[in-house]
């Protein structure tokens, strides 16, 4: 590293070749104990290993074409008479909220007495990419709204979005405001005109309809990249290092694979949803301005009176606070709260500070609205 | 030194000038006899001993195309026009036609000679500016000649075929080119933040300390600079305008491609993207219309559904009793017709049965008495 050995590096591999031992002097550290290391983690990679993700039982109650609507089993007796509704985003899988035993706000939920009804959106196919967001917002998720209603024959019922998921809520919110008893809102983007996520800065470059006619649907690994290239350093370098530094640690290693698992198992996006949702929210911002007409009928975020709970997260790179906290001010509803937890992302539904504050607030939230109409 | 390299140049020019003629040479004989055989079809080709042969077929046949070769110079920077005056046979001509070709192979190798040279020298600073200057010399000066040929328009029956296949190959350069410069970019925060490093290293030197000591706190150091120039990076104009030229470039080359595999799958049977896209539309639009219908079907259920609760509710004591046994009687009526209907069909079978058991009987009296005659 230092005087002749500096003279010897390639000026132009310099950086490359100190990348290198940089990584290596950080992972190996004192030579003995990352012997003993290998040896440890030798032996933990040949021993099975806990990686399901998603292992809270459910049902399939109700399913069309690739869209399936989960039921999960109740452990308790139900302490809410609604049942609520989760709506997970078309990037990546709904099986972030059932991570694993002990980091699962589903486990939370069920354990509160809440009744939890998941849309799993499933793997569309080439078949499924002239679906818009009229087909996924009046025609999916207003089925599944439905189901629910006729099942326990209520006239509304709760509805947690999430991220894209709850951009989809809000529209059925204002469509259909009669069905939704309460709605909760989770890292959902509602206003997209600011340049404070990357995502926003980088979307004005994208020509939607280019992509579209190259792909058909947009697939998964292509949007995944895209999330690896918010911080390549971190996400493709920093957090390998640091699961090369624990690879003998069991626990450890479980959990990263499920992450793994989870981050990278990601469904194409429809076509035509893709290129409605980036032309008409990233590029034109047309949902907070009541702009968006889906199935004839204008989205106006006035026809949504129900109680909201908006929560987001302060360090979110994908949907920063500016994309979130405009949204209750745009609604007619009188009952409404923004909630800013101090955490990012996915760390709103994993990290077990947000385990902490996160469900238990939706459950009391939820509760305190259930009780009130006793 | 520059005579030295001169020196080879031309060496290598001699070379490559009496490989050409050989070559030529050997095609030239056979053409003159191919040549011999359009004049005289079915005619003995080999001329009789001791005759000279005639200067004939190729070399006219090369002048005549001199005229060709001096439009398409005009486009692809090959030889110009007066070039060709002094060509004497095939071989020359030949030479002079490939000479351009030879001269731009030399042309690259210099240009990929001097970044090479550069490097050694550590002239282009980084490797994010080696590979601009190699893809510049490999995608785009190449392909500003080799595009020139790629567009000459194609004719005949495969025509649109060729000219798909000339799109692909085009589009693809560029798309190389575009991702190229884009993982370029993505290298500057790898070779900024080494500096950063470098300078603490010199720091830590200056301390009388050495950076192996402290590996964890330069890792760290290291990856924060890196996440900040990447964090810079990626918010700038720089790479926001090639990652949209990035996409684009693979836009016009997926497109191409698959223009290109549609013009194959066509004749093998495999559905293409296209026609499996009409279908899908076609099933989209379908599925759509069958929901609205069974939508507006299900609501006029619930209306008529309603209608019947509020006109049965609406309805006074007096007027339901009545209604019942009009009910009642109107039931009544259709049983007694329902029973009379049955009564007359019983009948009727009956009267067939009978009729038919007479008809047997006076058969079998016919067959015994035309028996005993």
């Amino acid at each position: 590293m230092q005087g002749d050995e500096k003279k010897q590096i390639p000026g132009m591999m310099a950086p490359y070749i100190k990348a290198g031992e940089l990584i290596m002097a950080r992972v190996v550290g004192d030579t003995a104990t990352f012997c003993d290391r290998l040896r440890t983690a030798r032996d933990v990679l040949l021993s099975p290993l806990e990686t399901e993700v998603a292992t809270t039982p459910y049902d399939v109650v109700w399913e069309e074409d690739r869209v399936k609507l989960k039921h999960y089993r109740p452990v308790t007796a139900p302490s809410l008479k609604t049942p609520l509704l989760v709506v997970y985003a078309q990037v990546n899988r709904e099986t972030m909220l059932d991570l694993q035993p002990g980091r699962s706000v589903v486990e939370r939920f069920l354990a509160a007495g809440l009744d939890v009804y998941m849309i799993d959106w499933g793997y569309p196919t080439r078949k499924d990419r002239f679906l818009n967001l009229d087909d996924h917002v009046n025609g999916y998720i207003d089925s599944c709204v439905d189901f629910v209603r006729n099942a326990y024959g209520l006239q509304h019922i709760n509805v947690m979005g999430i991220c894209q998921g709850g951009t989809m809520c809000v529209m059925h919110a204002a469509l259909h405001a009669e069905k939704i008893k309460n709605l909760v809102l989770t890292v959902t983007p509602t206003n997209f005109d600011h340049e404070a996520g990357l995502l926003n800065v980088w979307a004005k470059s994208l020509d939607p309809d280019k992509l579209v006619a190259s792909y058909g649907n947009i697939p998964g690994d292509i949007m995944n990249l895209g999330f690896l290239l918010l911080n390549p350093a971190r996400l493709m370098i920093d957090k390998y290092v640091g699961f090369l530094e624990n690879i003998h640690n069991k626990d450890f290693l479980e959990n990263f694979v499920r992450m793994e698992r989870w981050i990278f198992d990601s469904p194409d996006l429809p076509g035509e949803t893709f290129r409605e949702f980036i032309k008409w929210m990233y590029l034109e911002n047309r949902l907070i301005k009541n702009e968006i007409v889906l199935g004839g009928k204008k989205v106006d975020l006035k026809n949504i009176t129900m109680p909201v709970l908006n929560i987001y997260g302060r360090y979110d790179h994908l949907v920063p606070p500016q994309s979130c906290d405009q949204f209750t001010g745009k609604i007619a509803s009188r009952d409404k709260e923004d909630v800013c937890l101090d955490t990012g992302h996915i760390g709103i539904y994993v990290s077990s500070k947000a385990q902490r504050e996160f469900a238990p607030k939706i459950i009391w939230w939820l509760t305190e609205r259930d009780e009130a109409e006793k | 030194m520059v005579d030295k390299k001169k020196n080879e140049e031309d060496a290598q020019s001699v070379v490559f000038a009496d490989w050409v003629k050989s070559q030529i040479g050997v095609w030239e004989k056979a053409m003159q006899q191919t040549a011999r055989g359009w004049q005289a079809p079915f005619a003995d080709t080999s001329p009789p001993a001791g005759a000279s042969v005639p200067p004939l077929g190729p070399d006219m046949i090369f002048k005549e195309l001199i005229e060709f070769f001096q439009t398409l110079s005009s486009i692809t920077g090959m030889p110009k026009p007066g070039d060709f005056e002094s060509v004497d046979s095939s071989g020359d001509l030949m030479l002079k036609f490939l000479q351009p070709f030879w001269g731009y192979s030399i042309k690259l190798e210099q240009q990929m000679a001097e970044i090479l040279g550069m490097t050694a020298t550590g002239k282009p600073e980084n490797m994010a500016e080696f590979l601009k200057q190699s893809t510049k010399t490999i995608y785009n000066t190449q392909m500003d000649d080799f595009r020139k040929i790629l567009n000459i328009p194609q004719i005949g029956l495969t025509r649109y075929y060729q000219e798909r296949l000339n799109k692909v190959i085009e589009y693809a350069s560029d798309f190389q080119s575009a991702l190229a410069e884009f993982f370029q970019l993505l290298m500057i925060p790898m070779e900024k933040s080494y500096y950063a490093v470098q300078e603490e290293i010199t720091k830590l030197e200056r301390e009388g300390k050495t950076a192996a000591e402290d590996s964890r706190a330069l890792y760290q150091l290291w990856i924060q600079k890196l996440e900040d120039h990447y964090l810079a990076l990626l918010r700038s104009n720089d790479y926001i305008e090639t990652l949209r030229e990035t996409l684009n470039k693979m836009h016009d080359f997926r497109a191409a491609r698959a223009e290109f595999f549609m013009d194959l799958l066509q004749h093998l049977p495999i559905p293409t993207n296209r026609d499996m896209d009409e279908l899908y539309k076609d099933l989209h639009i379908l599925k759509k219309r069958v929901k609205e219908l069974e939508r507006k079907e299900a609501q006029r259920e619930a209306e008529e559904f309603q209608d019947r609760s509020k006109r049965e509710a609406d309805v006074q004591p007096e007027e339901k009793e009545q209604q019942k046994s009009e009910e009642a009687a109107r039931r009544e009526a259709e049983k007694k017709a329902r029973l009379k209907v049955r009564a007359e069909a019983r009948r009727k079978t009956q009267e067939g049965l009978r009729q038919q058991t007479k008809e047997v009987n006076t058969k079998k009296t016919q067959v015994k008495t035309d028996a005993r005659g």
